[in-house]
């Protein structure tokens, strides 16, 4: 009892200690913070209002990402002695905090590489920043920058709705890398991202099609944009289907229509008006209820 | 619109306290009502924009801070939300919290699903029936709640709820005897997870684990639609009239899914970090169906005509899922890192069917033999996959101005697929045994010389076999990105990029290329000006050889498109007035041409310094070459008011 008595009291002491030496530290990131405001005013009162204020528990101060200052001071404020974190090193400095966003991703993002870094989207001074994360500007926008390409596809007429209230490209993708080619991300059960919100879509099914077998929505499916009304990867439903099911030589996944489905007729043209059940059924092997 | 109302009351409220507590609090409103008036199609408008008149929450942005932590409910919040009402997506996302109490998201959406297209499925238009057979205008409502409850300095617990429901009506077909039928279709389903876990944080090691428990539970209730019981086929089937008098279906589907994952990293050292994760999902499914139908139909499947059929569906699966991962990564020193990681991910499905099928008043073709006759199929389905994935990364920062990467990756994929010897009816590969190793490369670099960046990377992927003909034996893609900025004033971004699959094997002979050009401009010689241009240019070649159903040849698969898209806009600020303008043409020739142009202005008055009006105006105008009958030109006019501090 007396044991145990000596080992809480050890803790209580350790705690105490503990909490001492926190108040010390943020005391000493406020001063800090108060004595950079001296020349830097703005980005301090900014600084203040932000998550990162260091009035808040766990937070970080100027010294924390700029390093000491003093030499800085000391010497009229020459730019050359004080740290701006940027690129590769500064990512490392926001990770030191940040770090479920390295660890969980970081071996697939394209971000990670050499070219985008957490300055390139996100500004950590700006307290009243009109975007959600401290982002720079919306995220669309910022993605745009450097994907034109993608920006464009989404002018098809076929695809998903990326403006007021629809989806934005962090809907799908994960900037700092996620699960999936293109940064895609995968749900918690593995699951592609579309059937987060096409749930419907996700089965399980007794006859599933190509999602879960041998592909994706993405065998079939341009989700950006597409000239097709399903937002499908060919005009026309047919020559889609046939491009798996043809058996020529054989030995791939896919059987072939039997004749009398005649293209020449347009209710051949088109798969799904008898297959009405393409992503899946517990009906019917032939996806036809 | 009740939505709409409880986001603006949701403001007010928040605003009002916010001022109370009289802390840090910036907040940005604009809502206005917007007049939208098509001509031509307007189906095919509802299907591509699907803007409505009414009110809309152009944007709602509030940012609560209380830097000194003495608020009682939060010393944070942040709310941003827009669309709802004339919009067919709203979103709503709080996120809120107290230091060392509590942190709680929140995520709304509400999307309005449209869709009824001339020329979808539809064997009918060039008889002059407009409307396709599979048709929606449902809506979906994805709720997403996060409770984080940081009360210990190392253990977060965590307790969350997602539910997703989609509802509303629908056309779909039936499909009998050589004629298809349209159906009314009622639909109702709900996802929803109910999750716990927690996260755990020491020095050196940190990780989540959480269970969840997912539910699926979906209704759908199908009757023939008005007018629709002669079907699609004006003929006759064996020299009779196939028609509907009756059809009812009521298919319900549930699933339960528990859900674990687990995430742990440790930090062997400032250089050297271990991560492992793992998942595991065993999902269970249910549906019933009832069928009942009548009038005068065939059946090829038995040879016979019939009145009638009540049919009832009783099927199982199991599909269970599992993922394991561990990675290493060495800072190998401030200028170089290596990644090395292998994962391996099972997924397995069981399905099992029992289909009871009895066809009434059946007689044979030559008119004889009157009876009912009952038909019992039990069958099953199943696969397995597996794969195992390797990869390794190598990048070399901050060379003076380079930075240079490498990723090699090796995938082993292992399917087998069966099915019951009863459900296979066509010829070709319905199951089978397939093995598929992909080996991935990327190389790539960058040269940073400050106001100009140059990004060039090069990636391939080589397959030894196909699993689906359409699988790449042999891919490559190529792509370079120009930055270049001089400071604010002027900004160029150019890309180029060229995508090129192939299978060579004699019996597949697929082909595919892609190429991207796109060059961006902005110009902003005052901070009250700017210009923008782009222009974006693709084009799209696949080839696969097919063959024709109808005669057994070899035909092609061909799908060619060019599309170039030019754009341009501005943003000027003259005194009060903030003038904002767009314009973009869309030329899509090849496979399915089609134009689309845009155009979009809004000018702004601040009346005050935080209040302001704006009026805005947007068209689109669509036509397509083949379908000319899809064409529309729609105009949206809004007044807006816009209240920030």
């Amino acid at each position: 009892m007396k044991q145990m008595i000596r080992l809480l009291s050890f803790g209580a002491l350790l705690m105490v200690l503990g909490v001492a030496v926190a108040t010390q530290a943020a005391e000493d990131d406020r001063e800090a913070l108060e004595m950079c405001a001296v020349c830097h005013d703005t980005v301090a009162s900014e600084f203040n209002m932000t998550v990162h204020s260091p009035n808040r528990d766990r937070a970080p101060s100027c010294v924390s990402c700029h390093g000491d200052g003093a030499e800085h001071m000391d010497q009229d404020g020459d730019p050359e002695l004080i740290n701006v974190p940027q690129g590769a090193s500064g990512a490392a400095m926001c990770l030191q905090c940040h770090g479920q966003i390295n660890t969980m991703f970081s071996n697939r993002s394209a971000h990670a590489d050499a070219a985008v870094h957490c300055e390139s989207c996100h500004e950590m001074h700006k307290a009243h920043s009109a975007e959600a994360l401290q982002l720079v500007r919306s995220a669309n926008s910022l993605c745009a920058d450097c994907h034109p390409s993608q920006a464009g596809s989404f002018r098809k007429p076929f695809g998903h709705d990326l403006d007021l209230g629809g989806l934005q490209c962090v809907s799908c993708h994960n900037p700092h890398g996620g699960q999936g080619e293109q940064s895609l991300k995968v749900d918690r059960s593995g699951d592609v991202v579309c059937v987060s919100c096409h749930a419907e879509k996700r089965g399980p099914f007794v006859y599933p099609h190509v999602t879960g077998v041998s592909g994706t929505c993405l065998s079939c499916h341009e989700p950006h944009g597409a000239v097709n009304p399903m937002a499908l990867t060919r005009a026309r439903v047919d020559l889609l289907c046939l491009e798996c099911h043809s058996v020529i030589g054989g030995g791939t996944l896919g059987s072939q229509p039997p004749s009398f489905h005649d293209l020449r007729s347009p209710r051949y043209q088109n798969c799904t008006t008898c297959h009405v059940m393409v992503h899946g059924s517990n009906a019917s092997p032939l996806l036809l209820k | 619109m009740h939505t709409l109302r409880l986001v603006i009351a949701t403001f007010f409220i928040i605003a009002a306290s916010s001022t109370v507590v009289a802390q840090s609090t910036a907040f940005d409103i604009e809502i206005g009502y917007q007049n939208v008036d098509v001509s031509g199609n307007e189906d095919m408008f509802k299907t591509q924009i699907n803007q409505d008149s009414g009110f809309v929450l152009r944007n709602l942005k509030i940012n609560y801070i209380d830097p000194s932590g003495e608020s009682g409910f939060a010393d944070r919040l942040r709310v941003d939300a827009s669309g709802f009402g004339g919009n067919p997506a709203g979103r709503l996302r709080l996120d809120m919290g107290r230091d060392n109490t509590y942190r709680l998201r929140l995520y709304y959406q509400q999307l309005k699903n449209f869709s009824a297209l001339p020329a979808f499925a539809n064997p009918l238009l060039d008889e002059g029936v407009i409307p396709g057979q599979h048709t929606w205008d449902r809506t979906r409502d994805v709720l997403d709640i996060q409770l984080e409850l940081p009360l210990w300095r190392t253990i977060t617990p965590i307790v969350g709820y997602r539910w997703n429901r989609y509802e509303g009506p629908g056309q779909t077909t039936y499909s009998v005897g050589n004629d298809e039928f349209r159906i009314a279709s009622d639909l109702e389903q709900t996802e929803s997870e109910f999750y716990l876990g927690l996260n755990f944080a020491t020095k050196a090691v940190f990780g989540t684990f959480i269970q969840g428990w997912r539910t699926f539970d979906g209704t759908d209730r199908q009757g023939l639609a008005p007018g629709e019981g002669v079907g699609n086929n004006p003929g006759t089937s064996l020299g009779q009239e196939v028609e509907l008098d009756s059809f009812d279906r009521t298919t319900r589907s549930t699933a339960d899914t528990p859900v674990t994952t687990f995430h742990v990293t440790a930090r062997a050292s400032d250089h050297v970090r271990l991560i492992a994760s793992y998942v595991k999902a065993d999902s269970e499914g249910e549906t019933s169906l009832d069928e009942m139908l009548s009038g005068s139909l065939v059946s090829f499947q038995l040879s016979r005509f019939f009145q009638g059929l009540d049919q009832t569906i009783e099927s199982r699966t199991e599909n269970p899922y599992s993922r394991g991962e561990a990675r290493f990564e060495f800072d190998l020193s401030d200028k170089a890192g290596l990644k090395v990681g292998y994962q391996i991910r099972e997924r397995e499905l069981e399905g099992w069917a029992m289909v009871s099928s009895l066809f009434m008043d059946t007689l044979n073709f030559g008119g004889f033999d009157p009876r009912d006759i009952q038909v019992l199929v039990e069958a099953q389905s199943g696969y397995e996959r597996k794969d195992k994935i390797a990869d390794l990364r190598l990048d070399l920062r901050n060379l003076g101005a380079f930075s240079v990467w490498a990723d090699y990756a090796v995938n082993s994929q292992s399917l087998d697929v069966s099915q019951d010897i009863s459900q296979i009816v066509l010829p070709g590969g319905q199951e089978g045994s397939f093995d598929r190793r992909i080996n991935t490369f990327e190389v790539g670099g960058m040269l940073d010389l400050g106001s100009a960046k140059f990004i060039l990377d090069l990636g391939g992927q080589e397959a030894d076999d196909v699993i689906m003909r359409t699988d790449f034996n042999d891919r490559t893609r190529v792509r370079g990105r120009v930055d270049w900025s001089i400071g604010r004033l002027f900004r160029v971004l150019l890309t180029a990029e060229s995508i090129s699959s192939d299978n060579d094997a004699s019996d597949i002979g697929y082909q595919a290329d892609t190429e991207r050009y796109a060059a961006d401009l902005s110009v902003t010689p005052t901070d009250n000006f700017m210009l923008r241009l782009a222009y974006d240019s693709y084009s799209t070649d696949t080839e696969m050889p097919i063959r024709i159903p109808q005669s057994f040849d070899i035909g092609s698969s061909v799908y060619a498109e060019e599309g170039d898209l030019l754009e341009g806009g501005l943003t000027w600020k003259i005194w009060l007035l903030t003038l904002d303008a767009n314009y973009s043409t869309f030329e899509n020739t090849g496979s399915f041409p089609f134009q689309m142009d845009r155009a979009f202005a809004r000018a702004a008055i601040d009346i005050t310094k935080s209040i302001a009006i704006a009026g805005e105006y947007e068209n689109w105008d669509y036509s397509e070459d083949s379908f000319p009958i899809a064409d529309y030109d729609a105009d949206r006019y809004g007044v807006y008011l816009r209240w920030r501090r």
